[in-house]
């Protein structure tokens, strides 16, 4: 099989094949606890047949490399004309391996995680689901398509956020999250259509590129188009103001947030601005306020991060954070090339798949053995209880810290390269990216303090635990620890194996062919572009990170969370997330109700009208039930009637 | 005319091709007389004629997909059989249509058990011979064959209509049913009486060419020929429910059995549907440029379309009775069919085409659950599906599928054909525009507007069972005050889910159903 | 002896067409409305025999359709008889003003 579109449609149908399996095991009660074969054995065969459509796309020669599938016509009206079609290119086998393979090793840790659960079929059935969705986007040539698979991310979150829908809290997370990201793809919807207009009709991704890259319409529909895609992106990829969804989305059982934040969900968005890139870099405007909405979101969430006393908590806000770098960098495209740019922003979303699914697979660990509670005022000092845990959470803490050497240092730092390069370069916009640039240094030195005094908080000082833990709480058995080691591997050298040195994404993404028009539309040699690596930045972003983890060291190695009076207000600030739920609550959330209250009264006056219009159909049906009045004779007269009308409309039509 | 001995040994060259493709009908005969003969031998009464039937239907099916797009005699006449049938890939579709729904329906009356055991046998012969007569309906080329399918289709419908023995009902609903559908055969052969006097011959082809050119050419058309048309179109309009002689089609419904009534409102209007767009096709075919064929038939056909559509909605919207209310429906969906018909042109066909696909999966499924209600509850109202999503999922989330279906909510496959029944109609309106007629724009227009009204007011009805079905309470209540389980059998619960998953796929991927409907239509 | 032309015919057969018609629409014994339909089908069966006799190309044709017709005519009646039959074992009537148990 010369040819990877075979293997990446057989890596899409197996989660396919394993929902269905899944789910209909699950309607026998013997075989429900065995829910888990097929989902597991489908993963880790999408991961393994991913693998083989990367090494292909790596063997493949030229300046561009793509393989598109046949193309089956899915739907066709008028000029709409969708195809069912695959491409696989650098960016989608990328994340489509990050994605199986993440997923697989989260699936590893459900079995031992879920065992004994009520739902346990429908929960693997639904993990099924969602990767199959995630890779349906990832793979889809057709922004339609790319719709369906993100229309069905965002059902099975809703789902598996809502996974203990007898809890009101998780119903309403659930709904919380189908709701907000929701506005969010009424945006992107808005920006399909006004680019399917302007782009010659068309939704495949190649042809409207092509198309739009050819005939730009003018700047402003092109910048309202971009900013309402990137609508999208905001909502599914929890950027400001649409991120206070994902906080509330731990709701889920543990493995799902590790799925949603580092695999399968959020990075959708980042996917998408990638993949459209040639779209974005015709726009300046566009890129300037996906870089700020990502600085501003980085840092908004990491102040937030830094009192949260929920362990899970913490981890959503950095993940929130950690988006807002990679659209920082997508941000960056324009000034810098767009292969450097996607480069940085893939790269991150790699290195931060393995280390978020490795935190927060840990934390769940955590949770196994803390009997469910997660609250780090109720438990410290772990490290002596859960040696195994407590040195994997730390390996995940330190790549998300920037500690020199493992993966979220070089991406992070490639990164704030590429904001610095922009803030060099961006010409109208250099005082802007400057600021993000800030932003960006900023962010890294919160992030290390915030990581860490988590860290600390849960694993130094004198051993405590929570009375729900018993007195057998103890570490996680092997079935859970293995893919946290794997997961810690993996967290330690996804960077230093790839990047900055190896290049081993920077020489892929070059050759994916979005990149490769985005970078002729900035008319950009491509080779001469490789990221290098700037000791000088590097310094400075080490320096940050190594003292926010001495800080963090300094205040918490007690593991005892103590405030100083002065920092009390920021800290009450940061506590409550800046009152974010707050202002909502009163900016929207209050005016919708009173909007809602003066709705009803006009609703009633609608209804009564409503009412009566509805009425008329039901009277003249009720009219016409006395001609049905079942007599044969009154029947047949009517039909010798009907043939009269006709008959005589046929005699006095043909004598004319 | 004698053909004479040249033509003669070309129809005997050719009669082994016509027989191949006539080879569906011919095993459709075999089976009805071996069940005809297994009744002779006591040992094999134990055989299970329904499985039997299923069987033969089957290896119809088969044989008839098998054939792949056989189309017979070009040589002498177009047409298999001297003329008589013309067997392409457009009847290829609907034959097919035809035996998958009989196939179907021996299924379904398997699981619901609806003619006992003794009557298993006359029941299957009963509707094994209605499908020959509709497939002949739909392949004939013939009036003769007109007339001889729908009389082979309708005699046995008859009988199935008052099957259920010592039912008043059912014998009511027969009683109507054979009055009026005698005196409609009767119609549509007077018709054919006066089409054959005038051209001379029953030959559909040359009857719709001599009539197109009348209509398109001259002035001033003839009484005669007119008057013939319009007593044929009569006879469609009975077997279609078109208004104004939709009367009996309520009180049939009603007083057969559900699986009949099935039979009925699928089978029966799709064969009618395909014998209607077939003839309207040779008369478009005869003269494709005219607009005045549109000018005449279409607005008439139009008009019907609108009265049948509005009456079928308005009165099911006062309904009690389930099978009723999907009577009325069923009108609803006859009126929805000739919008498509009326259009005149074969992207409208088309669509009727792949809307009668639809059609047979949804209605098939809401007479499947009227059938499952009416032998776990005893009754088919509206009422009996008071909290039936409690009592049974299966056939609760089923039922909603299949009606929200028929209302044409996406992503079903109702809304698929309605859709393209619409864009139909509506492209029917730009291109008369275009072709100089705004009278007919302005008339398709009205027709869109009306469909769309019409799907509207269909929610009334529609959503009413749903509510029902979800919201209300059950009334059949254990003592702690849980909906009872319906206790369905699982093999009619896996019938049910079966079919709603159709119907979602159908929804989701239809082109290329779209294809093979357009290539049927050519 | 008067030779009668085609119009003739086909004027007693429409004759014929509207005595059955107005059969159907006004008889309350179902046989009755038989009787009606059986003169609809004779309406039909007179042309085809008339055109059959006056049309050259429809010499043969015309004598088939008409032997096929009253074929199935019987076959109808036959049917139809049935039918009423058990209409009369349950209602003890065939009087067709009693079938209005189904209406609305």
């Amino acid at each position: 099989m010369s040819d990877p579109t075979n293997l990446a449609l057989l890596a899409l149908g197996l989660p396919l094949l394993a929902t269905i399996l899944a789910a209909v095991m699950g309607t026998c009660s013997t075989l429900a606890k065995w829910a888990h074969l097929p989902v597991v054995t489908a993963f880790a065969g999408s991961a393994i047949l991913a693998l083989l459509v990367l090494s292909k796309v790596m063997q493949a020669t030229g300046s561009e490399v793509a393989f598109l599938s046949t193309a089956q016509t899915w739907f066709h009206a008028g000029n709409l004309q969708v195809d069912f079609q695959i491409t696989v290119d650098p960016l989608s086998a990328l994340m489509l391996m990050t994605v199986t393979f993440v997923g697989t090793w989260i699936a590893v840790f459900s079995v031992g995680y879920m065992h004994d659960d009520p739902g346990y079929a429908r929960y693997f059935s639904l993990m099924a689901l969602f990767v199959f969705s995630m890779c349906l986007l990832i793979l889809a040539s057709d922004l339609l398509l790319l719709v369906a698979g993100w229309e069905g991310v965002g059902l099975c979150s809703y789902l598996l956020i809502g996974y203990y829908y007898a809890k009101p809290s998780a119903a309403a997370a659930a709904r919380k999250a189908f709701l907000v990201t929701r506005l969010g793809d009424v945006g992107m919807i808005l920006g399909i259509f006004l680019f399917w207009q302007a782009g010659g009709y068309h939704t495949n991704f190649d042809k409207l590129f092509a198309h739009i890259t050819a005939n730009p319409p003018d700047s402003v529909t092109l910048t309202t188009a971009c900013l309402l895609l990137f609508c999208g992106a905001i909502g599914k990829s929890a950027q400001f103001p649409l991120y206070v969804w994902l906080p509330d989305a731990m709701e889920g059982p543990t493995p799902v947030s590790a799925l949603i934040h580092a695999a399968t969900m959020v990075t959708a968005g980042v996917y998408l601005l990638a993949r459209a890139m040639p779209l974005f870099v015709l726009s300046p405007d566009a890129q300037i306020v996906v870089a700020l909405i990502g600085g501003f979101t980085a840092i908004l969430s990491a102040f937030i991060a830094l009192a949260q006393h929920d362990l899970k908590r913490v981890l959503a806000y950095s993940t929130v954070s950690q988006l807002g770098y990679m659209f920082m960098a997508l941000g960056a495209g324009g000034p810098v090339s767009a292969n450097l740019v996607v480069t940085a922003a893939i790269f991150h979303v790699f290195t931060h798949a393995f280390f978020k699914a490795l935190l927060f697979l840990s934390s769940g660990s955590v949770m196994h053995a803390m009997g469910n509670v997660i609250d780090m005022r109720k438990f410290g000092g772990l490290r002596t209880l859960m040696p195994v845990t407590h040195i994997t959470f730390l390996c995940g803490a330190a790549a998300l810290a920037g500690f020199p050497l493992l993966s979220g240092f070089w991406s992070k730092d490639l990164i704030i390269d590429m904001v610095y390069q922009a803030s060099e370069h961006g010409g109208s916009h250099a005082t802007l990216y400057g600021l993000v640039f800030l932003t960006a240094l900023v962010t890294a030195f919160l992030t290390a303090f915030y990581t860490f005094r988590a860290y600390f908080l849960t694993f130094w000082g004198e051993l405590r635990t929570p009375p729900e833990a018993g007195h057998h709480a103890q570490e996680s058995p092997l079935g859970l620890l293995a893919p946290l080691i794997v997961l810690a591997f993996g967290a330690v050298l996804a960077g230093i194996t790839v990047e900055p040195f190896a290049h081993g994404f920077s020489n892929l993404l070059v050759k994916a062919p979005s990149v490769v028009l985005a970078n002729s539309v900035l008319h950009v040699e491509a080779e001469a572009t490789h990221p290098h690596f700037d000791f000088a930045l590097a310094g400075i972003s080490t320096l940050l990170a190594l003292s926010g983890m001495a800080l963090a060291w300094w205040h918490y190695r007690t593991g005892i969370e103590t405030v100083p009076a002065a920092l009390k207000s920021v800290y009450r600030l940061s506590e409550n997330k800046l009152y974010v739920d707050e202002i909502f609550n009163g900016m929207f959330v209050k005016p919708a109700e009173w909007l809602a209250v003066l709705s009803r009264l006009c609703d009633g006056l609608l209804d009564g009208v409503a009412r009566v219009v509805s009425f008329i159909p039901r009277l003249i049906g009720a009219l016409l039930k006395p001609l049905q009045n079942g007599l044969v004779q009154f029947y047949a007269l009517g039909m010798v009637l009907g043939l009269a009308v006709f008959l005589t409309v046929v005699v006095v039509r043909t004598s004319q | 005319m004698l053909p004479n001995s040249e033509q003669f040994s070309a129809l005997l060259s050719t009669l082994s091709a016509d027989l191949v493709a006539f080879l569906p009908e011919l095993i459709l005969a075999g089976g009805i007389t071996l069940l005809l003969f297994l009744r002779l031998f006591p040992q094999l009464c134990r055989v299970h004629s329904g499985f039997v039937a299923a069987g033969v239907v089957a290896l119809a099916l088969t044989t008839l997909l098998g054939n792949g797009h056989v189309t017979t005699n070009a040589d002498w006449e177009p047409g298999a059989f001297t003329g008589l049938l013309r067997l392409d890939l457009f009847s290829q579709f609907l034959r097919g249509l035809l035996l998958l729904f009989t196939l179907l329906l021996l299924l379904l009356c398997d699981q619901t058990g609806i003619p006992d055991r003794d009557d298993s046998a006359d029941f299957c012969v009963l509707l094994l011979g209605g499908t020959l007569g509709l497939m002949l309906m739909t392949s004939a080329n013939h009036l003769l064959m007109v007339f001889i399918g729908l009389e082979m289709a309708s005699l046995p419908s008859y009988a199935l209509a008052g099957f259920l023995k010592g039912q008043r009902t059912g014998s009511e609903a027969a009683l109507k049913y054979v009055v009026y559908g005698a005196a409609s055969a009767g119609v549509t052969l007077y018709g054919i009486s006066l089409l054959t006097a005038v051209f001379g011959t029953g030959n559909l082809v040359t009857v719709t060419q001599g009539l197109g050119h009348m209509i398109a050419d001259s002035e001033s058309v003839p009484l005669l020929p007119m008057a013939g048309l319009c007593f044929l179109f009569v006879g469609f309009g009975f077997k279609l429910a078109a208004v104004p002689f939709q009367f009996w089609l309520p009180d049939v419904f009603e007083g057969a059995a559900a699986e009949v009534s099935a039979f009925l409102s699928v089978a029966s209007k799709a064969a009618a549907v395909g014998l209607t767009a077939r003839v309207l096709l040779l008369l478009q075919e005869a003269n494709p440029e005219s607009v005045r064929l549109a000018e005449t038939l279409g607005i008439a056909l139009a008009v019907v379309a609108t009265i049948t559509a509005t009456w079928g909605n308005l009165a099911a919207l006062t309904q009690t009775n389930l099978k009723r209310m999907l009577g009325y429906s069923t009108i609803a969906h006859a009126g929805y069919m000739l919008m498509a018909l009326s259009t005149l042109r074969k992207d409208g066909m088309a669509a009727v085409l792949v809307y009668l696909v639809m059609y047979l999966v949804m209605n098939l499924g809401a007479f499947a659950v009227v059938a499952v209600l009416r032998n776990r509850t005893g009754a088919e109202t509206i009422a009996a599906c008071r909290g039936l999503i409690a009592r049974s999922p299966a056939v609760g989330v089923s039922l909603t599928i299949f009606l929200a279906s028929l209302l044409g909510l996406p992503p079903l496959g109702g809304f698929v054909g309605k859709f393209l029944v619409f864009s139909a109609v509506y492209d029917a309106g730009q291109a008369y525009a275009v072709a100089g007629s705004p009278t007919l724009e302005w008339v398709y227009s009205l027709l869109l507007g009306v469909g769309i009204v019409n799907t509207v007011v269909s929610a009334g009805y529609y959503l009413a069972v749903l509510r029902s079905a979800g919201l209300d309470e059950a009334e059949a209540t254990d003592a702690s005050g849980h909906a009872l389980p319906l206790g369905e059998p699982w093999g009619v619960a896996v019938y049910l889910v079966g079919l709603s998953i159709v119907l979602l796929i159908l929804g989701l991927v239809w082109n290329p159903l779209i294809t093979l409907a357009t290539s049927a239509i050519r | 002896m008067v030779e009668f032309g085609f119009p003739a015919f086909l004027v007693l057969s429409a004759f014929l067409f509207a005595c059955g018609l107005t059969c159907l629409a006004t008889k309350r014994n179902a046989i009755g409305i038989l009787m009606g339909v059986e003169l609809i089908l004779n309406a039909a069966n007179l042309n085809f025999v008339a055109a059959a006799r006056f049309v050259p190309t429809f010499r043969l044709e015309g004598q088939v359709f008409a032997v096929l017709v009253i074929v199935l005519a019987a076959a109808e009646a036959a049917v139809a008889l049935a039918i009423f039959l058990n209409f009369y074992n349950n209602h003890a009537t065939v009087n067709v003003e009693n079938a209005t148990d189904l209406k609305g």
